[in-house]
């Protein structure tokens, strides 16, 4: 130690205390975060307060008996009251001023317990609060039945009329009996069964707390506690060293209350407690070393029912902090199993719960969610990053390797070379799809397609041509024409008759021997005149057959009718002749009628008179298929 | 506590940034200011032990508990141990940081400064049979060895009151506060005059950060 003279300095602050406020901040913050997770501090406020609100009823209520007399009665009529709101689920609220209402109008516990009962029962019956049927009760008691009858029990007139108040009862116990408890049995009646039991559970939490509270702080009653707070701020930092003192000698009545208080909440609020318990063994490193519960006396000192409220959440933390911590000591799944354990058996048997910091516990799950969102897009943002890079090398070495792909070199030598622009097309979508190029193929597939589609429009309207002329179309019609005109022939030489014609000869026969017969068939012979002919070789000289030439023509005239017969012969010939050059004409003006056919210029859905040229080259070289070839394959309509 | 200057922190930032000619100046003049002071205090303390036996001599410093034992006067070290300081110490409690100090430093110095100060007749006698760990009573055998002690010392000036929030017994001392309390605030009002002459001059002129 060194002693020390101070001349001249700076005033800087209250160091000490600002680290301390900081650290006291600090610490609420932290544990504020940490309860949030399990809503300990808006439980334990709640439970403080509905302690607060019955322990103020409670008071109020034995003064009343105690005014009236009855205040030996004080425990055997909570004890009815309590019965009955676990029986039939009536809260405090409505119980206990109706019970002393009447109590006060009547005077007497056994007609009080009855006409309670008979209240609860109209209160069921006619859906109105306990409070008011035992006003109407009350009323009615003392001679104004205005109120019993306003309840629209049925009750006669007369009877209302007459005051008689045993008569009235009756008539109402007759309407309403059982009514109490068949609304008890209902499911709403039983879930007003579980909130009873359950503020009741919460009265008592509260209770404990600040029976924690007191005898922490070594209090005999609230205006102690509250008298003691308010000089526990006062002298907070002598206190504030006696914190950790305080907690240590209580170590067991905290470690009680953290069970108590965490069997109300759930596994997965439990589970996040757990998981920042780290954080909180720093806190409570800090409240041993920094003289951290100067925030507790500063709330007292602000507000010492809410500085209750949350002294009491801080306790129960540091409960649970210590529990943990020794969990944590022995194993920390130990621990957790523990936990879950616990609040499994809760969570089973359907109690607990939320019992308050739901939404913040679901916006602090919603800002962990987005976080955990956030992260993911920024992985996958990376991860797409490094695909795009993937892809792009593969894209490099696909390019590199390009060069020795002996598909694409043919392709790329063809587009090179001198194409119409529908193979064009093809060798670019070809090259696209070796290529793996699926935008380029799309887009040239597209263009491919538009142009099969103009080349079909195409084909189509060239199928709705009208059929060309038919050079030949009237050819059999020659024909007929030209046998009818032979058979017109014939029929003209038929009726050609040969002349009678006398010839003499001066025959000498000389021998046998003589001519042969004439010819059987018909053939035509010229006169031989012949030495030694006989006659009758003569006479069996004939035109044939059929003819039946009359032998005795004379030779001159069988001459004659030889010389036109040729001539007919020969005019048949020339119309054979005309007519094989008629047919010839035919013929050729058929080829004339194609080629003129063939040279028409039809205009199609807007096509080119190049499209139609390359059309028809694509006609001509339809074989499309197979390989390409640009050899002697170009043609130049134009 | 002492005179307070509002800024005086920043000032010697300021000066040690853009003036340092300034900042020597003024750590002379803070010298010549505190420096009478600390050679008065000096003065003060006695060249042989008040105590014979208290006198320094070669021993083992700890005791079979490995504790520090009761410092021996060495008048060397107390000499040595008073100074003055422009380095500021750290905030106390109260939220105040001396810039400018006197301080007496060796252990055995402290205990001649301040010997009788809670128990001018010193601690309440116990002998052996007390707790050995309570040092709040004597435990020696001759009943009279506090007394004995503070007398042997010399009396206990009081410090100079009116410069300082301390009261009573705090700012009396053999030393350093008797040399303060003699001095009768020119220390202070010479150290306050160099500050405010330093921190005139660096108004009126316009320095620039110094290139390091």
């Amino acid at each position: 130690m060194s002693l020390v003279i101070d001349i001249v300095g700076q005033f800087s602050g209250k160091k000490a205390f600002d680290q301390a406020e900081n650290a006291a901040e600090k610490l609420g913050r932290t544990v504020k975060t940490a309860l949030i997770g399990v809503g300990v501090t808006a439980f334990a406020k709640s439970a403080i307060s509905a302690f607060a609100a019955q322990e103020k009823q409670l008071n109020l209520f034995k003064n009343s008996l105690r005014t009236i007399g009855f205040e030996f009665a004080t425990s055997d009529s909570l004890a009815f009251l309590n019965s009955l709101k676990l029986q039939f689920g009536v809260v405090d609220d409505q119980l206990i001023p109706a019970y002393q209402q009447l109590l006060t109008t009547t005077r007497s516990l056994a007609a009080t317990q009855n006409l309670t009962n008979i209240a609860l029962d109209i209160a069921a019956r006619q859906n109105i609060s306990v409070t008011a049927a035992a006003d109407a009760l009350s009323k009615a008691y003392l001679g104004n039945t205005k109120s019993v009858g306003a309840l629209g029990l049925g009750i006669s007139k007369a009877t209302l009329a007459s005051g008689d108040f045993a008569a009235i009862l009756k008539e109402i116990t007759n309407v309403t009996k059982g009514s109490a408890a068949s609304a008890a049995d209902t499911f709403a009646g039983k879930l007003a069964k579980i909130k009873v039991a359950a503020d009741s559970a919460k009265v008592s939490i509260g209770a404990g707390l600040v029976e924690a509270l007191m005898q922490i702080s070594k209090s005999t009653d609230i205006d102690q506690l509250q008298t003691k707070i308010i000089n526990f701020g006062e002298s907070a930092a002598q206190t504030l060293g006696n914190v950790g003192k305080l907690i240590s000698e209580n170590i067991v009545l905290i470690k009680t209350f953290a069970i108590v208080l965490a069997a109300a909440f759930t596994v997965n609020k439990i589970a996040a407690f757990i998981a920042s318990i780290e954080t909180i063994v720093k806190v409570v490193k800090q409240l041993r070393n920094a003289l951290i519960a100067s925030a507790v006396a500063r709330n007292f000192l602000l507000n010492p029912i809410a500085g209750a409220a949350i002294t009491a959440g801080m306790f129960a933390a540091i409960g649970l902090v210590i529990k943990g911590v020794d969990a944590l000591s022995e194993s920390t799944t130990r621990a957790t199993e523990n936990l879950l354990n616990l609040f499994g058996a809760s969570k089973a048997l359907g109690v607990g719960g939320d019992q308050g910091g739901a939404a913040k516990f679901a916006e602090g799950a919603a800002a962990r969610a987005a976080k955990d969102a956030k992260d993911a897009a920024a992985a996958q943002l990376k991860a797409t990053k490094a695909q795009t890079k993937a892809q792009q090398d593969q894209a490099k070495l696909s390019k590199a390797k390009t060069l020795f792909d002996i598909d694409q070199i043919q392709i790329i030598a063809a587009l090179q070379s001198r194409v119409t622009e529908d193979e064009k097309l093809r060798l670019s979508l070809q090259l696209a799809l070796i290529q793996g190029n699926a935008t380029e193929a799309d887009r040239l597939s597209n263009l491919l397609a538009a142009s099969q589609l103009k080349t079909t429009n195409l084909a189509l309207a060239i199928a709705n041509l009208p059929p060309a002329l038919n050079p030949l179309k009237d050819y059999p019609s020659y024909i007929n024409a030209a046998i009818t005109d032979i058979q017109r022939i014939q029929k003209e030489l038929d009726k050609l008759t040969a002349p009678e014609l006398t010839v003499k000869v001066k025959t000498i026969f000389e021998g046998a021997g003589g001519g042969g017969g004439g010819g059987a068939g018909g053939g035509f012979m010229p006169p031989q005149p012949a030495a030694g002919a006989s006659t009758l070789g003569i006479a069996d000289l004939g035109l044939g057959g059929d003819q039946g030439i009359n032998r005795t023509s004379s030779a001159a005239a069988a001459a004659q009718a030889a010389e036109t017969f040729r001539e007919d012969a020969r005019a048949a010939a020339a119309a054979a002749q005309a007519l094989s050059d008629i047919a010839a004409q035919a013929a050729e003006t058929a080829r004339e009628n194609r080629r003129a056919s063939a040279g028409n210029t039809y205009i199609i859905n807007g096509a080119t008179q190049s499209l139609l040229n390359e059309l028809r080259s694509g006609l001509v070289d339809s074989s499309a298929s197979g390989s390409f070839s640009s050899i002697g394959r170009v043609r130049d309509y134009n | 506590m002492a005179t307070e200057v509002k800024g005086l922190i920043e000032l010697k930032k300021a000066l040690k940034d853009y003036a340092p000619n300034l900042a020597a100046q003024l750590d002379d003049q803070m010298a010549l200011a505190l420096g009478g002071i600390v050679k008065k205090a000096q003065s003060y303390a006695p060249v042989d032990s008040p105590l014979s036996n208290w006198s320094y001599r070669k021993r083992s410093e700890k005791n079979a508990e490995g504790q520090r034992k009761f410092p021996l006067y060495n008048s060397a070290r107390v000499v040595k141990g008073i100074k003055y300081s422009s380095t500021p110490r750290r905030t106390n409690k109260k939220g105040f940081k001396a810039v400018y100090y006197i301080i007496n430093k060796s252990a055995e110095g402290a205990i001649y400064e301040t010997a009788g100060r809670k128990n001018p007749n010193g601690q309440p006698w116990v002998g052996r049979k007390g707790d050995p760990n309570d040092h709040s009573v004597s435990h020696s055998n001759n009943t009279q060895a506090g007394a004995d002690f503070i007398q042997s010392m010399g009396e206990l000036k009081q410090g100079n009151a009116e410069s300082s929030t301390k009261r009573g017994r705090y700012m009396k001392g053999r030393l350093i506060f008797r040399a303060w309390a003699e001095d009768y605030g020119k220390a202070n009002a010479a150290a306050l005059t160099a500050i405010f002459n330093v921190n005139e001059q660096f108004k009126k002129k316009q320095y620039f950060r110094k290139v390091t």
